[in-house]
């Protein structure tokens, strides 16, 4: 996707990149001129052909093939076709963890999306002091690793230890918490990991948010105001109108991110309690590397690829449409 | 922009990138074929390095260091590369190793994961060694001519192959506070049955009530492990194969159930563990070290750090008993724990790996594991642990180990149940009240049937 709207951007640009008369120029210097731009971009692309593009055809290759650990120590393996792809879409539990993971990915980008909104906002209105300490706060979340992140909120939630049960009884409006176990049903452990992962991910699309919001020229919001607009209506036809491009991108890449997110998922509880909090990422990762059935995970992770395809086409001709536009 | 690093495709097509090389030009060779196994010594070579991984805890290190330089001294021209791997995650690391065309030589594993490599041709045929390797004569594990611990001896043969030297065995007690049991008034020699050892926690619990989190008895609500010997104790079991090789999960049976009620009892006798993790989640010694514990059931190793060295307990404030039975004056079959020693059967150094196991099969080596702390994998060694105050620990884990111990299924998907493990989920359920035991017992044979029934 990015290689080809690169290329496109690349092919008008690349009748002005030499800047002179045309009738001045031989047939070679032009056909020099309009190449640069692919030589350019050639070391990128054997780049990722290499480290991307052969690793994904060996996952299509083992996705058609019966790999089990022995298989993968003696190399010698069989083609089964579609077989593998047949059995995931007859497990009942592939189905449900997909529906599940479609759910999980809606809640956390909307979360994400909305709230980095606000923050955004938030950031445009508050005096300057107040905005630095914002923007540092944000900065500190979005700068901590994923898995140091995981282990710091297993340990806010531990039901013994954890300081959010002793914090929740100090107040002692709520009663007592003392003991009680977050990650005792999949629903609040995913409340726990929305938490952590939206906490995480706030700040990115605040930043660019926030930036976006400075682009629109003062006047615009003046002359409404002027107009009588109230705050509401300035955000609804002023602001958002001028934000649509980058939201559409900020939710474009949450979507990606939050639908194959594994580590804040396995590191919280492993997929637990009782498999409730398997996703797709976490169920690839079972069947390959704890059940040694790599064939299968092979396969899931192909259709993890399609269904993110699938979900982000609508998205990407849009992108590609603005883009025209502009 | 930090969280998408670990994508599964990429995790799985890394594995296929560094493991399967070759995969793709030799898909002509049918599944199942034997693997290339060595079977020629490579006697011709005569020095480089053996890289061998030992698990953290196994040995310490004047036995490292003993054990290396008498390899090396007595193999002139070779070298010992000794790693020390991490419990948590070695299984997907040795899954990756071992598929590499590089692979460690020596590998020591888990006496319940060995399953999953021995089935998968990942390791030696050592059959033809066993003689020098003291294991005696047979592969038969009930036979008097197999001379190697039998459960140990159980996890290192695979249809009636030898693919790994056993190495050690532990098991776990009962470590409990001496101070607070004559504070109580507690007689340590008369906790002799589960209602009994109760009736000592409830006492423990009034005594120390100004103790923040005291538990009289400690347990987590997630120590399957303390379960397992609960359900054997009781007659139940965790799962069996029918003679069509279909398992069944029986932790439904009155019997099984029944140990699980003693779990729940054992829980609700004070206990502050948490209902929804495991005893290492916190670890439970530290708890016992701080002071917050009367007893709890440990491993052999968790001793020294439930004293710790900061001098906040003594050892001599530190006692251990065998864990009692329901039973009075029985105590329960102990889930022995443990390790085996594998050599990769794509290592080229079969030889010398050889040479390191018998090393430390010999008697030496047997003492060695003995004053580590281990149960040694010699029957005969294992029955004559000398009686002085520093084994004194151990000789309550081999009488526990000798009057019954049990094992999880010995099968290679068996390690597929524990990635996501429906016993835990099961003791969660039940002790937060969400499930009966009847029903979430039942949910749970069904996961693991799932798993343990699904195809290869």
């Amino acid at each position: 996707m990015i290689g080809s709207t690169t290329r496109a951007k690349a092919r008008r640009d690349a009748p002005g990149l030499a800047g002179v008369p045309s009738r001045r120029r031989s047939r070679l210097s032009r056909l020099a001129g309009q190449s640069l731009p692919y030589v350019a971009l050639l070391p990128a692309l054997v780049t990722f052909v290499l480290l991307l593009g052969y690793p994904v055809l060996l996952v299509i290759e083992m996705s058609l093939q019966h790999i089990g650990l022995r298989e993968l120590i003696s190399g010698a393996t069989t083609w089964v076709g579609l077989d593998n792809f047949a059995a995931i879409l007859a497990d009942r539990q592939f189905v449900a963890v997909t529906i599940r993971t479609f759910v999980f990915m809606a809640v956390n980008v909307a979360l994400t999306v909305v709230l980095g909104t606000l923050v955004a906002l938030l950031l445009d209105r508050i005096a300057r002091i107040p905005r630095l300490i914002l923007s540092a706060a944000m900065v500190l979340a979005w700068a901590m690793p994923a898995l140091t992140g995981s282990v710091v909120f297993q340990w806010l939630f531990d039901s013994k230890l954890g300081v959010v049960n002793w914090a929740l009884s100090s107040v002692g409006i709520f009663g007592s918490w003392l003991n009680h176990s977050w990650f005792d049903t999949g629903l609040s452990t995913f409340g726990i990991i929305t938490l952590l992962i939206v906490w995480q991910a706030i700040p990115f699309v605040a930043f660019s948010l926030y930036g976006g919001i400075l682009a629109i020229p003062h006047e615009l919001t003046e002359a409404a105001k002027v107009d009588g607009a109230s705050d509401r209506q300035v955000f609804r036809h002023v602001i958002l109108p001028g934000l649509r491009p980058l939201l559409m991108m900020l939710a474009f890449l949450s979507i990606i991110w939050d639908f194959k997110v594994f580590t804040q998922v396995f590191t919280i509880r492993q997929g637990g309690p009782d498999g409730q909090t398997i996703t797709l990422s976490i169920f690839a990762y079972i069947t390959g590397l704890s059940q040694s059935r790599f064939g299968i995970a092979a396969a899931v992770s192909v259709v993890m690829v399609v269904l993110l395809l699938l979900v982000l086409i609508p998205y990407i001709r849009r992108m590609l449409r603005t883009q025209e536009d502009v | 922009m930090i969280r998408h690093k670990m994508i599964p495709l990429v995790a799985v097509a890394m594995v296929a990138l560094t493991g399967c090389n070759g995969a793709s030009t030799t898909p002509s060779q049918p599944a199942g074929s034997q693997p290339a196994t060595q079977t020629s010594q490579p006697s011709a070579q005569t020095s480089g390095t053996l890289t061998v991984w030992m698990m953290n805890g196994s040995l310490n290190d004047n036995t490292v260091v003993q054990l290396n330089t008498d390899f090396q001294m007595s193999h002139p021209g070779w070298k010992v590369n000794y790693q020390v791997q991490q419990w948590n995650g070695i299984v997907d690391k040795l899954t990756t190793a071992l598929a590499s065309n590089t692979p460690p030589d020596v590998v020591e594993m888990g006496n319940t994961q060995a399953i999953t490599f021995e089935a998968a041709g990942a390791l030696a045929d050592l059959t033809s060694s066993r003689q020098a390797l003291g294991g005696g004569t047979t592969n038969d594990s009930s036979s008097a001519d197999q001379l190697f611990v039998a459960s140990l001896n159980s996890a290192s043969v695979y249809q009636d192959k030898l693919y790994a030297l056993p190495f050690y065995a532990g098991d776990r007690v009962l470590i409990y506070r001496k101070d607070l049991f004559t504070a109580a008034g507690i007689d340590p020699a008369s906790i002799t049955s589960k209602d009994k050892l109760i009736t000592a926690a409830k006492t423990l619990n009034t005594k120390n009530a100004s103790v923040a989190d005291f538990s009289g008895f400690y347990q987590a609500g997630q120590n399957w492990y303390s379960l397992l010997q609960m359900i054997w104790d009781r007659g139940g079991s965790l799962a069996t194969q029918g003679s069509d090789g279909k398992w069944t999960a029986n932790l439904d049976s009155p019997e099984s159930m029944a140990g699980i009620q003693d779990y729940v009892d054992y829980y609700n006798s004070g206990s502050t563990g948490p209902k929804d993790n495991d005893e290492m989640n916190p670890p439970e010694y530290d708890l016992f070290h701080q002071g917050k514990v009367g007893m709890f059931v440990g491993n052999g190793w968790e001793i020294g750090s439930a004293i710790g060295t900061d001098g906040k307990l003594t050892a001599d404030q530190v006692g251990v008993m065998a864990i009692p039975s329901a039973t009075d004056g029985k105590t329960v079959p102990v889930f022995l724990g443990g390790s085996v020693l594998g050599i990769a059967a794509k290592s080229p150094n079969q030889a010398a790996a050889l040479d390191y196991l018998k090393q430390l099969a010999s008697d030496s080596g047997q003492q060695a594991l003995i004053a580590n702390g281990w149960i040694p994998s010699l029957k005969s060694a294992a029955a004559a642990i000398p009686d002085k105050p520093e084994t004194a620990i151990l000789k309550v884990q081999a009488a526990e180990a000798a009057a019954g111990s049990g094992f999880t299924p010995n099968d290679p998907r068996w390690a597929g149940v524990e990635a996501n493990n429906p016993i835990k989920a099961m003791l969660t359920k039940i002790l937060t009240g969400q499930a009966s035991i009847a029903d979430a017992a039942k949910a749970a044979d069904d996961a693991i049937e799932a798993v343990m029934n699904a195809a290869q």
